[in-house]
């Protein structure tokens, strides 16, 4: 052990062990209660893979609810006119697939999982510096999901309004935003524990002779990452405070019957959730600087440009809020500066880009499934940048602001970046995460499915939205009926892709081949030891003897 | 090249020409180099790689003609119709936007749910939302142009419209129920066509009931109840006068006739009772008994 690692280290990775050992103790000749020690094994372990674990199941579960509602969504736009469900049900289900998609999904997404999994064993250390908080903050996102939850089906059925809750219809819909809004920050909560966490992690568990340009590219967006949960989200809790006081002392903030501003929520609101964007996708674009190298058997081309701008992407998310904002009345100086701004951050993306097609540039180019959802990383999220651009130039946003090409336009950035990259991560790590391998022909026929329905789903909506379609519309004019049954089609051949993946995954942990402890031959640490890792991870502390991309010498083997 | 409906719409489709063009040109050369590379470099072909961590001069490359790029973009975003530039000679209409119709009110006092407009004359739309409402979005996406509507608040939005034609007026702010139902007409005519239908700036005199009417349309009642006979959110206004039906009083079924306290307490407490078949959906208003007894006036019209 170095000597920061000692410092934090737990002897035991289960909290209230006693109670467990009795409970261990009790369950001898009983599998009743062999089953609950095996359950508090999990939700008691304070080991950073359990935890990582237990986001894993969560997080999924909440996933394949919010895809459901989706396929329920395209079935109803499948046609103008009415399909299944009257516009009461439909604007239900709109906003319900938005909060738990973004809240309780892709905002905790990366870190949660593969961070919390992968961060302690790529730096060499035995757990995050602070494994009780890690457990802590896994209850208060449980706890920040039941709540939500709960504010939505509490006072009258579930709500509308969008993920956005929009002021004054959020406060006049007799939902519970109250409720709804300490979820949000029970969440936030968690968020910033995880955050905090893996600042104080990276800062002092690095292995040692492991120096900052030393980390695996993964831990620099874990890192850029941390910043902005840590920074972003206490403006929630602002947020919360002063609707509080709102509602309870009659102060007029948001509501304008009340004297209030209903812009003021939209600033409050984009405050948090532009930086909250890049939360969502900082981490898969770690993910892709890690997986691409190891299949292309080559240093990654631009180590430091990459680094610096992942933290200038972080360090510039709070200062461009107001491009959501541009039809909302705000000034014409306001509108510029801040397109002006939101150019400026497209920079460091698209350096990015560049350096990634760099890195496959003479090197030796295996495409296994990981790579392939590297790549394909590389092309949706090229359109999810790309298309971004239209909405950043206050001319075009103006037509195209609350269309469906927003609504393609976030899809490619978040599912095709941030889901994809999940994907990615999924196929890389699963050998070192289960210890076994799944089968390489379904993974990348299931691919094949993904990629089809996915364009054939999102791609539509940008044509709809240059065409003027507005989106959260339960129905529509005819003259869009094409363009949404194609959506629609899509979307089955999507959802055909995602469930075949998992099924070939599942199949890969029940009964797929023991992978070994690195299957891939990569380079970074969480390779050197067994998979899946021993409690502490390694059996000694490792030390840094090659850099994270350092494949020179590569072919001799 | 472009079409030309309205003066905004040159500056966004030139803008979106660009960008569009700029978009798929990287789209295409970014997966084209990306393909290339899997193949040029793939095991078979290239079983030993070279080690390349990184070159200043590409760097800086790919950093100085993304900036200026995007500063191009930034500037040809720039066209858009500016706020402070509105024409002084502008014809201002004010617009209210509520759940869930739009309604146009003309200098001279005139009032309608299409936006009827002359071709060639700058307009200036003033828009609100009454108090207790919630926000919405005009947007005539045939014009490229959109504001926001917001309660207790004043936004504008200006244009000239080019060519005569009708045109749809979408919201774009979810609203609530029938946010996607809230679409209205614009309809460009020739200017003296307009001035046939507008008349003069005098004040426009009304009697019988035409002011009924007027405070029909003004109040947004439109939105939910037709003057034809068909059903919308609500029952129509044809034949309401005297007609029978059922109400929904504490889940049983009353009888009832619609005469002029029914018609009264139905407005005046539009959650009270409720008409058989029909959502609970209707809005308090703030409508006097004056401004309902002109309203009854009109409905005896509608037989
Ligand atoms: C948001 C939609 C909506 C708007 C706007 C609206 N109504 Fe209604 N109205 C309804 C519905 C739904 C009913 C039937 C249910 C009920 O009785 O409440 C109704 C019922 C009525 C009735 C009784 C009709 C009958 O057949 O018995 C009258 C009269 C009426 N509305 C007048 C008005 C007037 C006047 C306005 C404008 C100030 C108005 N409504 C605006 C939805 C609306
Ligand atoms: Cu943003
Ligand atoms: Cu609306």
């Amino acid at each position: 052990m170095g000597a920061g690692a000692k410092a934090f280290y737990h002897d035991d990775a289960v909290v209230f062990a006693g109670m467990f050992q009795a409970v261990k103790k009790a369950g001898k000749n009983s599998s009743v209660f062999r089953a609950i020690a095996w359950v508090l094994s999990w939700i008691l372990s304070t080991d950073h893979k359990r935890v990582g674990i237990l986001y894993f199941v969560a997080m999924f579960s909440f996933f394949s609810v919010a895809v459901s509602l989706g396929i329920m969504m395209r079935l109803e736009l499948f046609q103008s006119g009415q399909q299944f469900f009257e516009p009461k049900t439909y604007n239900a289900m709109f906003t319900l697939h938005g909060v738990i998609m973004t809240f309780l999904f892709i905002v905790p997404g990366i870190p949660a999982i593969f961070g919390n999994f992968l961060l302690p064993l790529q730096l060499g250390a035995a757990d995050v510096s602070m494994p009780r908080l890690n457990l802590a903050s896994w209850y208060m996102y449980i706890i920040g999901a039941i709540m939500a939850v709960v504010s939505l089906f509490s006072n009258g059925g579930a709500p509308d309004g969008g993920w956005t809750f929009y002021a004054p219809y959020s406060i006049q819909t007799q939902t519970n935003v109250s409720l709804a809004l300490v979820a949000a920050f029970t969440l936030g909560l968690s968020s910033i524990f995880t955050g905090m966490n893996f600042l104080t992690t990276i800062h002092r568990l690095k292995a040692p002779g492991m120096g900052w340009f030393d980390m695996p590219l993964f831990v620099w967006s874990l890192y850029a990452t941390a910043w902005i949960q840590v920074l972003a989200t206490p403006v929630v809790g602002i947020t919360l405070l002063l609707t509080v006081m709102e509602r309870t002392l009659q102060i007029g903030i948001f509501n304008p019957s009340l004297g209030g501003d209903p812009v003021l929520y939209q600033h409050m609101f984009w405050i948090y959730s532009h930086p909250v964007v890049y939360v969502m996708i900082l981490p898969a674009m770690g993910v892709i600087s890690d997986v691409l190298p190891v299949f292309a058997r080559r240093h990654i081309f631009g180590y430091k440009a990459i680094a610096y701008s992942t933290m200038a992407i972080a360090g510039s998310g709070y200062f461009v809020w107001a491009h959501h904002m541009f039809t909302s009345g705000i000034s014409d100086v306001a509108r510029l500066v801040f397109s002006f701004i939101t150019f400026l951050v497209a920079i460091p993306t698209a350096i990015k880009i560049f350096n990634w097609l760099a890195t496959l540039y003479r090197g030796s180019i295996q495409i296994d499934p990981p790579m392939l959802w590297a790549l394909t990383f590389l092309f949706t999220f090229s359109i999810g940048g790309l298309t971004g651009l239209a909405l950043g130039a206050v001319v075009t946003d103006i037509h195209l602001h609350d269309t469906y090409y927003v609504v393609g336009h976030f899809h490619y950035v978040m599912f095709g970046g941030g889901g994809v990259g999940m994907f990615a991560a999924l196929h890389h790590w699963f050998p070192k995460i289960t210890g076994r391998m799944y089968n390489f022909f379904h993974a990348k026929v299931s691919w094949f499915f993904f990629f089809v329905g996915f364009n054939m789903l999102y791609f539509p909506m940008l044509i709809l939205g240059v065409m003027g379609m507005p989106r959260r519309y339960h129905d529509y004019l005819p003259q869009y009926d094409f363009l949404n049954s194609v959506a629609t089609i899509g979307s089955w051949i999507m959802v055909f892709g995602i469930l075949y993946m998992f099924a070939n995954l599942l199949k890969g942990l029940l009964s797929g081949e023991k992978a070994g402890s690195n299957p891939w031959n990569a380079k970074t640490m969480e390779w050197e030891t067994q998979s899946p890792p021993v409690l502490h991870n390694f059996e000694k502390q490792p030390k840094m003897v090659h850099g994270p991309y350092d494949y020179e010498g590569e072919w001799v083997k | 090249m472009f079409s030309d409906v309205a003066d905004t719409v040159k500056n966004a489709d030139f803008a979106f020409l660009i960008i569009f063009s700029l978009c798929i040109f990287f789209l295409v050369l970014n997966t084209a180099i990306m393909i290339f590379f899997c193949w040029r470099y793939s095991r078979k072909r290239n079983p030993v790689p070279t080690q390349i961590e990184g070159h200043l001069g590409l760097e800086l490359f790919w950093t100085i003609v993304p900036t200026i790029l995007v500063m191009g973009l930034f500037y040809i975003g720039m066209g858009f119709q500016k706020d402070s530039e509105v024409p002084e000679d502008a014809m201002v209409i004010k617009v209210t936007g509520r759940m869930w119709s739009w309604t146009y009110e003309y200098a001279n006092g005139k009032i309608g749910s299409d936006l009827v407009l002359p071709i060639g004359r700058a307009v200036k739309l003033e828009m609100t939302a009454p108090k207790g409402d919630v926000l919405h979005s005009f947007y005539i996406p045939a014009f490229r142009i959109k504001r926001d509507v917001l309660p207790n608040q004043t936004t504008i939005l200006w244009f000239v419209p080019k060519t005569t034609g009708e045109y749809n007026v979408f919201c774009a702010e979810y609203c609530g129920l029938s946010h996607s139902k809230m679409i209205g007409k614009l309809k460009v005519v020739s200017a003296s066509e307009f001035k046939d239908w507008y008349g003069d700036d005098s004040p426009v005199k009304q009697e019988g009931p035409e002011v009924g009417q007027r405070i029909a349309v003004a109040n947004g009642c439109m939105g939910c109840h037709s003057t034809d006979g068909s059903r919308m959110v609500g029952p129509t206004f044809k034949g309401l006068w005297g007609r029978k039906g059922q109400l929904l009083v504490d889940g049983k079924k009353v009888d009832y006739v619609a005469d002029e306290a029914y018609i009264l307490k139905s407005i005046k407490q539009p959650n009270a009772e409720v008409v058989d078949g029909y959502p609970n959906a209707m809005i308090a208003n703030q409508l006097g008994d004056e401004d309902i007894n002109h309203l009854i006036t009109y409905f005896k019209s509608l037989q």
